[in-house]
C-alpha cells in the first residue's frame, strides 16, 4: 500500500512537470457593470482578509513548529509507542481476518504473523472486508464489472483453511463500506448506486438469516458515509455523513435500523461537529459511544456531547477502527496502512501492513 | 471614475487576485475533465467566482481552495453536460518515456473503478498537488477523512491496477 502511495506520487510528479501551461482566460467576458461597482466597494475588504491570510501563511512556512506540522500541512508520523514484545500481546482476540493483495487470511493477533493462504477466488479482489469478532467468519465484497456487489462469507475450519460461501448480492452498486452486527445476523453495506450521475452513498441492511435486504437513501447532493459501526444492541447503526465537496461539515448520526423508514438522514445530527476533531471517526469503545479525537478516545453523548477521556496513546493519524466484541480491544489502521492493536492502554504495532483489518 | 474605467480597475484586481492560482486550476480541470475542456471549464469557473467573489470569506480558506472547489464543482457539471462519463486521458504520450506512459495509462484505467470523492481526493494531493489539509479545504471537510478517502482509494486502486495491467 505504500508502494501504491509512492506510485501515485511518481506519477502524479512527473504528470505535473508536463502540465504547465496556463489557461487562456477571456477576462473582458467577466462582468456586468452592477458587479463591478459592488466588487469594487468589496475589494478593500477581500484585500485586507488576503493579507491577513498571506501572514498566516508566512508564518506557517517559517515557523511549522509552532502549529505543529510541517509546511506542506502534513502531520508528522507518530513513532510506535511501543514495540512487540516477545510473544506478543497476550490479552483479547487471539486472531483476527485480513485482506492481502492476494485475498483474505487469518493473522496470529499475538504476533502478527498470517497462518498463510487466499481463500478468494483467483481473479476476484475483495474491497472491504469485516470479521465476526471471533475469528471464524469473515464477509468480504467484491464489485463485478456489471456494478454488482456480491458478499462473500469466509468460514475458516482450521487456521490454515477456509470455505467461502456467497452471503448476499446486491445489484446496480459499488461497495463502499460494510460492518457486521455483533450477533452476526445483521450485514451493513454502503454503496455507491451505479448509473447516477452521484456519488451519494446508500446504506443496505442484509438480514443474513433471512436474506431480506432494506435499503435507506439519503441526501439528493454530494455526500458519503464513513466509520460503519453497529452498537452493541445489534439494532442501532452509528456512521459519520460527511457532505464532501458541497459545503457542511462532518457529523455522526445514529440510525435506528428497527424504526420504519427509508431515509438514513432523518436522524437529527449530533450537535458534535467532527471535522473539528480531526479524525472523523466515531465508535462504540467498552459498550458507549464515543469519538477519536487526536490521540484519544472521548465518551460521545447521544445527543453529541464530548465527555470525559476513555483511552489515551493512540497514533496521530489513525483512519479506521475496528472494536472486538467487548469494545476495548481496537485494531487501528494508519493514513499510512500501518496497523496497531490498542489493548486497555497498550499501543502495540503489527509487523505487516494490511489493506485491511478486522477481528 | 467612468463605469467602464471602474470595471477594468476591477476587474484587474480580480486577475491579480487570480492570477497565482490558474495553474492549479488549470490542473485540476484538466484531470477531472480534459486537456481540450480545461480552459473551457476554468473560465467558467472565474466567471462563477467573479459572480459570487462577494461570498468568498478568507477566515473559512485560502483563496485558492476556494477557486478550486469552484473549479471541481464546474467540472461536475461539464461532465453532466457533456456526458462524459470519466475524464479524458491525460498523459502527455509524446514527451513520456514508454514504460512511463504504459504505468501512466495503468492508473489512469484504475482510477476510473473509484469512487468521486476518491478520484477528487486523489487528483487533488497527487496530480495537483495539494497538501492533505488543502485537499480538505478544497473538499470542503476534515483532514481525517481526506485521509480516510485516500486510503480507501488507494486499497481500492491496487488490485484494479493489477487487473488493468
Amino acid at each position: 500500500m505504500n508502494d501504491m502511495d509512492e506510485l501515485l506520487r511518481r506519477d502524479g510528479a512527473q504528470w505535473r512537470a508536463t502540465a504547465t501551461s496556463v489557461p487562456r482566460v477571456d477576462w473582458a467576458a467577466l462582468p456586468g457593470r452592477r458587479d463591478a461597482r459592488r466588487f469594487a466597494s468589496s475589494w478593500l475588504m477581500v484585500t485586507v482578509a488576503g493579507a491577513t491570510a498571506a501572514v498566516v501563511v508566512v508564518l506557517a512556512v517559517l515557523a511549522p513548529s509552532w502549529i505543529g506540522r510541517g509546511a506542506t500541512g502534513h502531520k508528522p508520523l507518530p513513532a510506535p509507542a511501543h514495540q512487540p514484545t516477545p510473544g506478543g500481546v497476550q490479552t483479547g482476540p487471539a486472531s483476527f481476518v485480513a485482506l492481502t493483495d492476494a485475498g483474505i487470511t487469518l493473522v496470529n493477533a499475538r504476533t502478527g504473523d498470517s497462518y498463510g493462504g487466499s481463500v478468494t477466488e483467483s481473479g476476484r479482489h475483495a474491497t472491504t472486508l469485516a470479521g465476526s469478532n471471533d475469528g471464524n467468519l469473515a464477509y468480504a465484497t467484491f464489485t463485478h464489472p456489471k456494478c454488482e456487489v456480491a458478499v462473500d462469507r469466509q468460514r475458516w475450519m482450521t487456521p490454515y483453511n477456509a470455505e467461502g460461501t456467497q452471503a448476499a448480492t446486491i445489484s446496480g452498486a459499488k461497495a463502499d463500506g460494510i460492518a457486521v452486527s455483533p450477533d452476526g445476523h445483521l450485514l451493513a453495506i454502503s454503496v455507491v448506486p451505479c448509473g447516477k450521475n452521484t456519488s451519494v452513498d446508500d446504506l443496505v441492511v442484509v438480514n443474513l438469516d433471512t436474506h431480506q435486504q432494506r435499503r435507506w437513501t439519503g441526501y439528493p447532493d454530494v455526500s458519503f458515509l464513513s466509520a460503519l459501526q453497529w452498537a452493541p444492541d445489534n439494532e442501532t447503526l452509528s456512521y459519520v455523513v460527511n457532505p464532501c465537496c458541497g459545503g457542511g461539515t462532518d457529523n455522526p448520526r445514529l440510525l435506528d435500523t428497527s424504526a420504519p423508514g427509508t431515509s438514513y438522514v432523518k436522524p437529527k445530527p449530533l450537535a458534535v461537529d467532527v471535522s473539528r476533531i480531526g479524525s472523523g471517526l466515531v465508535l462504540w469503545y467498552g459498550g458507549q459511544f464515543a469519538v477519536v479525537q487526536g490521540t484519544e478516545i472521548h465518551a460521545l453523548s447521544k445527543a453529541g456531547v464530548v465527555g470525559a477521556v476513555l483511552a489515551k496513546g493512540l497514533p496521530a493519524d489513525v483512519v479506521s477502527v475496528d472494536t472486538d466484541s467487548t469494545g476495548l480491544h481496537l485494531l487501528l489502521v494508519t493514513s499510512q496502512n500501518r496497523l496497531f492493536r490498542y489493548d486497555a492502554g497498550t499501543l502495540t504495532p503489527l509487523p505487516r501492513n494490511w489493506i485491511d483489518a478486522s477481528w | 471614475m467612468t463605469a467602464d474605467a471602474g470595471d477594468a480597475h476591477a476587474v484587474g484586481d480580480f486577475r491579480e487576485w487570480v492570477q497565482p492560482h490558474l495553474l492549479a486550476m488549470a490542473r485540476l480541470a484538466t484531470r477531472l475533465t480534459s486537456a481540450d475542456d480545461s480552459d473551457d471549464v476554468v473560465q467558467e469557473a472565474l466567471v462563477r467566482a467573479w459572480r459570487r467573489r462577494e461570498s468568498y470569506d478568507a477566515s473559512r480558506g485560502s483563496a485558492q481552495s476556494w477557486l478550486l472547489a469552484i473549479v471541481a464543482d464546474r467540472c461536475r457539471r461539464h461532465r453532466t453536460r457533456a456526458r462524459h462519463p470519466e475524464p479524458a486521458e491525460l498523459l502527455d504520450i509524446a514527451s513520456a518515456p514508454a514504460s512511463d506512459v504504459d504505468r501512466s495509462l495503468d492508473i489512469e484505467r484504475a482510477m476510473s473503478r473509484l469512487s468521486r470523492r476518491q478520484r477528487l481526493a486523489v487528483e487533488l494531493h497527487y496530480y495537483v498537488g495539494l497538501s492533505v489539509a488543502e485537499a480538505a479545504a478544497v473538499m470542503r471537510c476534515s483532514e481525517g477523512t481526506v485521509k480516510s478517502t485516500l486510503s480507501d482509494a488507494r486499497k481500492r486502486l491496487l488490485p484494479a491496477l493489477q487487473e488493468v495491467s
